[in-house]
């Protein structure tokens, strides 16, 4: 169900944006836009469906700042 | 490109929303709590020069926007690392606001629905603003602050009725340098959190930027101040201390007169819209970088993979909502290279080149 | 047309999101509880419940409306919340609940704070219920209305619990929040209204017998109604209420005078170790019961009046003060919290010790009487 969600809203999205702008836009941008969209669109579909915890940024950062401060007790 | 300008005051309102946005619903609430007003007073202290630096970076460099001036002032590779990193910050932080605000929104308004649909709703709403130009952002900013002026004052005239004075004392019971770190988060977020708006640089109407950055935390502080004195005196010091989110459960406290009641809908709107104008400028900022970086003329076209990319940040951000507060600890140390060490860099190569070329230019 | 096509689709798209229809719950499918009220078997380690529901079935414009109880048990209380789903058709909705009802055993027993933990941790309990302790065996026998009566019982406790400050003025107030707030100060402390049942008429109805006083999570004792004006009166929010002088021994010369308003300021002084508190009323009242045909248009009669008022004042707090420090030995006072707050460095030296050091402090009490006028009549 979720899956179907993200996947009809960026498909939605897509759409939208193919007939209102990407249409003039230079080759370039339409890549950009694509490859970013793609990433963006495949990440959740492999979290829900995997159920993978795909590792965040967060506790890497966390990490590192450990490295250097004393935050926590 | 085309001109997207905003006026002074849709300037001022928009960095006010950005304040207000996301620390409201998390409150101000420190580990100091009593003493979170000092904090806050000391962290406006604290924001000031650094907010002067940004307007004073901004009236450098008119019409130009924070990219560009990196590249002129610290050449091409440096530019290219500040795009860099600025662009993450602003993907970051619009997931970080997103998934605050879902994370409320599942506690206390639909703890059955899945976060999945509110993200979605959110993350849309805030990249058609921002596609639709900074000047839309000004115009909904100007639109909404009424209300929130009108909802802050109305709970706190409500609140009046209910409140222990007492609440505040004991005064000092922190150790100063408690106090202090708790000012350094405050200044941290949100306050030095409006670097983004550096990006929107070509937006601000020429010479005035210093005087909506200044305004605009002015009018924070109160808004800061009022809601937490409110917060503080109606729930007392520990209950304060456990709240996840003390605005909320002060709104569901209060009442106004004898039906007047369950007003805690009126301030949850006031979160969502305000979080929606942080999210637009963060997704402004981040589509400006990514078409510098791949050398597209136009930015509008690169919200929606922007605002996109946040969204799926956002769901692998955190495990769960207690992560996200401890987060909070982190993100004052990890924020300071994108607030305060690029922008200090900036500032002084352009100082240093602005006063060369006095030099050179009264030498002749 | 491709455009607007387009734009359809999107629209399609996010409607499927709209997450207020995600667990959308019409009002015929919940049950809207208004009250609470909790017991705990010591020996099944089992939490009985005892919820009053809304009765809508049967409902006519001209009558008020109905309500039901319901109970149900559990190890833990959000268990007992699920369990009721067993017995009853639909979920309970507690967000309208008014009033949350504890038996005294409980208190005894275990203590309130772990249950707080669960009402301030649920999203769905408002922290505005109001707070109160039963007297009875049990706590579900409070919710029980008396047949004759009309109206839910919760909605009427809570106004007689919340309005009583300024009508009779025999037991403060404490919502869910200033509970826990109270019990996790310094002073861990708290006074709760209590309710117990009475026969009028052959009926049983509940009535509100002053207030319990809590010290550390532990039962401790209780205030009288008469005392409980005077707590009021100490802790600056009495705004109603009576106060019935005698003149004389004789036990027709009374004059009862209404309080209008009035106004408390404590504060402490240190001399050495000994601690001295000040406490200073100020009391606006008009005599509206003259049994002692005291005649008061005479001035120096209206200043005797005054005067036995102001000293009848003074030594019901101080009979107060000393009822909390020698028989309680808990300072319910918030004297500890004003030092706590006031001055915090002395606090930090005595804080331990205040068990000991509240019961040797020094009262004085200064009150002041105004008398607005006397009624209709002279």
């Amino acid at each position: 169900m979720r899956i179907l969600i993200v996947i009809v809203v960026f498909i939605g999205c897509f759409l939208y944006d193919g007939f209102t702008r990407l249409d003039k836009a230079p080759k370039r941008e339409i890549v950009v836009y694509v490859t970013i969209m793609l990433v963006s669109m495949i990440v959740p579909v492999i979290v829900y469906y995997k159920r993978v915890d795909i590792p965040s940024p967060t506790y890497a950062i966390e990490k590192v700042i450990d490295l250097f401060f004393h935050i926590k007790e | 490109m085309q001109r997207d300008s905003v006026t002074i005051n849709q300037g001022i309102f928009m960095m006010l929303l950005f304040h207000f946005g996301s620390s409201v619903i998390l409150g101000i609430n420190t580990v100091v709590l009593q003493d979170s007003w000092i904090a806050i007073l000391i962290a406006t202290i604290m924001a000031l020069p650094v907010l002067l630096m940004y307007g004073q970076i901004l009236s450098r460099f008119p019409g130009k926007d924070l990219f560009e001036i990196a590249e002129i002032t610290l050449g091409k590779k440096g530019g290219l690392l500040v795009t860099l990193a600025i662009t993450w910050y602003a993907l970051h932080l619009a997931s970080l606001v997103l998934r605050n605000f879902s994370d409320f929104v599942q506690i206390a308004l639909l703890p059955e629905t899945p976060q999945l649909p509110i993200q979605i709703l959110m993350i849309l709403s805030s990249v058609y603003l921002a596609r639709s130009g900074a000047r839309a952002i000004g115009k909904w900013a100007v639109s909404i602050i009424i209300y929130i002026f009108i909802v802050v004052v109305f709970t706190f005239a409500a609140a009046l009725r209910l409140i222990r004075l007492d609440d505040i004392l004991p005064f000092m019971q922190h150790p100063p340098l408690q106090i202090l770190r708790a000012s350094a988060q405050i200044a941290v977020f949100p306050y030095a959190e409006s670097v983004l708006f550096l990006c929107l640089g070509s937006a601000f109407p020429k010479g005035n930027v210093r005087r909506i950055y200044l305004t605009a935390l002015m009018l924070s502080a109160v808004i800061f101040l009022l809601t937490f004195f409110r917060n503080i005196t109606l729930l007392g010091a520990k209950m304060f201390e456990i709240s996840y989110f003390p605005s909320y459960v002060t709104a569901r406290i209060i009442q106004f007169g004898d039906f007047i009641t369950r007003i805690e809908g009126s301030i949850s709107l006031n979160f969502l819209m305000a979080g929606i104008v942080k999210m637009s400028v963060c997704m402004t900022a981040a589509a400006k970088g990514i078409s510098r970086l791949c050398n597209l003329p136009d930015y509008k076209t690169l919200v929606m993979p922007a605002g996109m990319f946040a969204f799926t940040i956002c769901i692998i951000l955190f495990d769960n909502t207690m992560d996200m507060f401890y987060f909070l600890d982190y993100y004052t140390i990890y924020a300071l290279p994108f607030q305060v060490i690029i922008p200090l860099f900036i500032f002084f190569v352009a100082e240093v080149e602005a006063r060369r070329t006095r030099k050179s230019l009264q030498r002749e | 047309m491709i455009r607007r096509l387009v734009a359809v689709v999107l629209l399609f798209a996010a409607l499927l999101t709209l997450g207020g229809c995600w667990n959308y719950r019409g009002l015929d499918q919940l049950s809207i509880v208004v009250g609470i009220a909790i017991d705990y078997d010591k020996e099944s380690r089992l939490y009985h419940l005892c919820y009053e529901i809304v009765d809508l079935s049967g409902m006519n414009k001209e009558a008020a409306i109905q309500s039901k109880t319901l109970t149900s048990s559990g190890e833990t209380l959000f268990e007992a919340a699920r369990n009721a789903k067993k017995k009853e058709a639909d979920k309970l909705f507690l967000g309208s609940a008014q009033v949350l009802v504890f038996s005294h055993q409980l208190v005894q027993e275990m203590g309130i704070l772990d249950v707080l933990d669960w009402f301030l941790r649920d999203a769905e309990c408002r922290e505005s219920m109001c707070v109160a302790i039963s007297q009875e065996d049990t706590a579900a026998e409070i919710l029980i209305s008396s047949e004759k009566s009309s109206g839910m019982m919760s909605t009427i406790l809570r106004e007689i619990i919340m309005e009583d400050n300024e009508i009779t003025a025999s037991a403060n107030h404490v919502q869910l929040f200033q509970v826990y707030n109270d019990l996790n100060t310094p002073l861990h402390c708290t006074a709760i209204p209590t309710l117990r049942r009475v026969k009028r008429n052959g009926d049983d109805i509940t009535e509100l017998n002053g207030s319990t006083v809590i010290h550390e999570d532990r039962y401790i004792g209780v205030i009288s109604p008469e005392m409980g004006k005077y707590l009021l009166m100490v802790y600056n929010e009495l705004k109603g209420g009576l106060i019935t002088v005698a003149l004389s021994d004789k036990p027709s010369d009374l004059i009862t005078l209404e309080v209008f308003e009035s106004y408390t300021s404590t504060d402490f002084t240190r001399d050495g170790d000994q601690i001295t508190f000040n406490i200073k009323t100020t009391t606006f009242v008009t005599a509206m019961e003259n049994t002692a045909d005291l005649g008061l248009m005479n001035r120096s009669n209206l200043d005797y009046l005054k005067d036995i008022a102001q000293r009848h004042i003074e030594e019901s707090i101080h009979s107060l003060v000393y009822y909390c420090q020698q028989e309680l030995k808990t300072d319910i006072l918030r004297f500890g919290e004003m030092i706590y707050k006031r001055d915090n460095k002395f606090w930090n030296e005595i804080g331990d010790t205040w068990g000991e050091v509240f019961p040797t402090v020094q009262v004085n009490v200064s009150s002041r009487v105004e008398i607005r006028n006397a009624g209709f009549i002279k």
